[in-house]
């Protein structure tokens, strides 16, 4: 799962519903210089390409289409684990323009793993057709993240991506994260794992995210978390969650 | 010379003939087996008895599995002898060591059962002895990921509730429809599964778990019911032996469940708001759900519906959505009235090639 990081060039990673146009943004942004193969240890196909923007390479790599990060089939396990364990330089995430709300669902949950997330909405001359009108703006001001216009035919949009992505890979614009939450009974014991957590890896981002996804019974993270593979992401000193049993995070679920 | 020749051939075929599985002779290999499928029942049987506040003996032993009391006392002397039972004069029951063993094998059984009727569709009458017969789905292993699998769910398809890995047990639901104070409107939430006849009964009236109810007083000690909402259609008489097999719990008349119908009832043209989704609807299928758009409070459009009324395509979050009846059943609705001018609004459709995009339910990323 691991991309060789050429050197210089950054990692962006392709995340969309499908049926979003996400192919022709790959496609107009890599033009002849992509290819395909599979997913390691999967049948799912994989494509790369690059691009360069401002004398810098991007190595862009495809991700399958997804309506979201958490319901467990390959397709999402593969998506959820390349952004998350992968730690592309930046997320780029494409929408339907003219099915906005839908698609939004994937952007808050990527939101609340990166903080290098670009929102491309895509389909913007079926919008026009269609009488929609979206006001950049105030989406980029809401989500909090770079918000990008774009119709693939025509091109439209494609520069501003780029120099999105440029800004987002080299630091200079972050997004800003979400957290869920929860309320009452759940808002609780979110609050308690999230404590546990911090006490055995400080530092870890999404840390909450982290919590409902234990609470949840999910077992990738679940082993990424008892491995030390999520540790692995804090950056700073963590030790092995030896006193963290995974029954706590079952009686959580009770 | 030949002669001894011969006996070892006819030696050789008879334990090939005796060791095979199939064939009429496997018979060795296939009452290993059975046996084996026995002794699993036998502690299940047990302990299933325990936590109903009965007492297991070597009738209930032998009645439950079909077979003589002499085979019921041979089975349970076995175990006995592998320290998992205790038999004396008050009856059979678990050691600690057995009782851990029939948990394990409770929860592995009740699972099966679910992915059974769930999963692989199967009528609730089967499953049981499917999941008897140690048929396992190909791509669960453990019995942990087939619990993960299902959703962890809290109880099998009959509504019994399925047993935490630790053991502990939630209390099951429901009182019998022969105890509840008539008239009145109730869920079923739980339902007898043994013996095999009843349930075969209970089945047939359409009695079972998330069917809702309408339920009077008949004549002769029967209950009459009309079901509300799943069932089979019209009125029937209930006898006291199944009045006293249905579990169920009370349905307030006001309550939004008693006005909830299932998406798969609202018409062409009509709108509804989302309430929630039945019990029976959880993992995988449930989340997916979720993912398009159909959460609390969500506003999902009926557009049309195929011929024979199944699949139905639903505009929701809007995108257009095909649904089964059987996967729109389970996601419960409130209708909301039609446009006051008696008109109904559809969305227009591009001309172009690229006119409503219609997704179905998950197939671009689910299994």
């Amino acid at each position: 799962m691991n991309c060789s990081r050429s050197s210089g060039a950054f990692l962006v990673a392709l995340a969309g519903n499908p049926n979003t146009g996400k192919s022709s943004i790959f496609n107009a942004l890599t033009g002849l210089r992509q290819h395909t193969g599979n997913w390691p240890g999967k049948t799912v196909t994989r494509a790369e390409g690059y691009f360069s923007f401002k004398d810098r390479q991007f190595h862009l790599v495809d991700l399958p289409g997804t309506y979201s990060l958490l319901a467990g089939s390959r397709d999402e396990e593969i998506a959820r684990d390349f952004i998350l364990f992968g730690r592309p330089d930046c997320t780029v995430v494409v929408t339907d323009g003219t099915v906005l709300e839908r698609n939004l669902n994937l952007v808050l949950q990527i939101l609340e793993i990166s903080d290098r997330v670009v929102v491309c909405v895509n389909c913007m001359d079926e919008a026009e057709r269609k009488g929609i009108s979206i006001d950049r703006k105030v989406l980029e001001r809401r989500l909090g993240a770079p918000v990008v216009l774009t119709s693939a035919p025509s091109g439209m949009g494609l520069d501003e991506l780029k120099a999105a992505v440029f800004d987002t890979a080299s630091g200079r614009r972050l997004s800003r994260m979400r957290v869920f939450r929860g309320s009452g009974e759940l808002g609780a014991a979110l609050d308690e794992l999230e404590e546990a957590i911090e006490s055995v890896m400080p530092g870890l981002p999404s840390r909450r995210w982290v919590a409902a996804r234990l609470l949840e019974g999910d077992r990738r993270i679940r082993n990424a978390f008892l491995s030390g593979e999520l540790a692995g992401l804090a950056g700073k000193q963590a030790q092995a969650p030896e006193s963290f049993s995974s029954k706590m995070a079952l009686d959580g679920r009770q | 010379m030949f002669a001894y020749i011969f006996i070892a051939a006819l030696v050789a075929a008879c334990l090939q003939l005796m060791f095979m599985d199939s064939g009429p002779m496997g018979l060795l290999f296939r009452s290993a087996r059975r046996s084996n499928r026995m002794l699993e029942a036998t502690l299940r049987h047990v302990l299933d008895c325990q936590w109903k506040g009965r007492t297991a003996s070597v009738e209930s032993l032998a009645g439950c599995l079909s077979i003589d009391s002499g085979e019921a006392l041979e089975t349970a002397g076995r175990l006995a002898s592998e320290g998992l039972l205790s038999i004396d004069g008050r009856g059979i029951g678990l050691t600690e060591k057995g009782r851990l063993e029939a948990v394990e094998m409770v929860r592995k059984h009740r699972l099966l059962e679910r992915y059974f009727a769930y999963g692989a569709g199967l009528d609730i009458t089967d499953v049981h002895r499917r999941a008897q017969a140690g048929d396992s789905p190909a791509h669960a292993g453990s019995t942990e990921e087939l619990e993960e699998f299902l959703g962890y769910p809290e109880v099998d398809p009959h509504g019994e509730p399925i047993p935490a890995s630790d053991g502990e047990l939630p209390a099951p639901r429901g009182r019998a429809l022969s105890d509840c104070p008539l008239p009145g409107v109730f869920e079923i939430v739980r339902v007898e599964d043994e013996p095999d006849s009843l349930l075969r009964r209970i089945a047939a009236l359409g009695l079972l778990p998330g069917v809702r109810l309408e339920a009077l007083q008949g004549d002769g000690g029967t209950i009459r019911i009309r079901p509300v909402r799943g069932g089979t259609a019209g009125e029937s008489k209930v006898d006291p032996l199944v009045a006293s097999s249905v579990f169920v719990e009370p349905v307030p008349k006001d309550s939004t469940k008693a006005r909830a119908t299932g998406l798969d009832e609202v018409h062409p043209g009509q709108k509804a708001v989302i309430m929630g989704f039945e019990e029976a609807l959880r993992g995988f299928p449930r989340r997916r759900l979720l993912d398009l758009g159909f959460t609390e409070g969500g506003l999902v459009e009926c557009e049309y519906r195929a011929t024979l009324g199944d699949p139905a395509a639903y505009r929701i979050l809007g995108a257009l959505i095909a649904l089964r009846s059987e996967e729109a059943s389970k996601i419960l609705v409130m209708e909301q009235a039609r446009n006051g001018n008696g008109s109904v609004t559809t969305s227009p459709s591009a001309p172009a090639p690229s006119g409503d995009r219609t997704d179905s339910n998950g197939k671009g990323g689910g299994r």
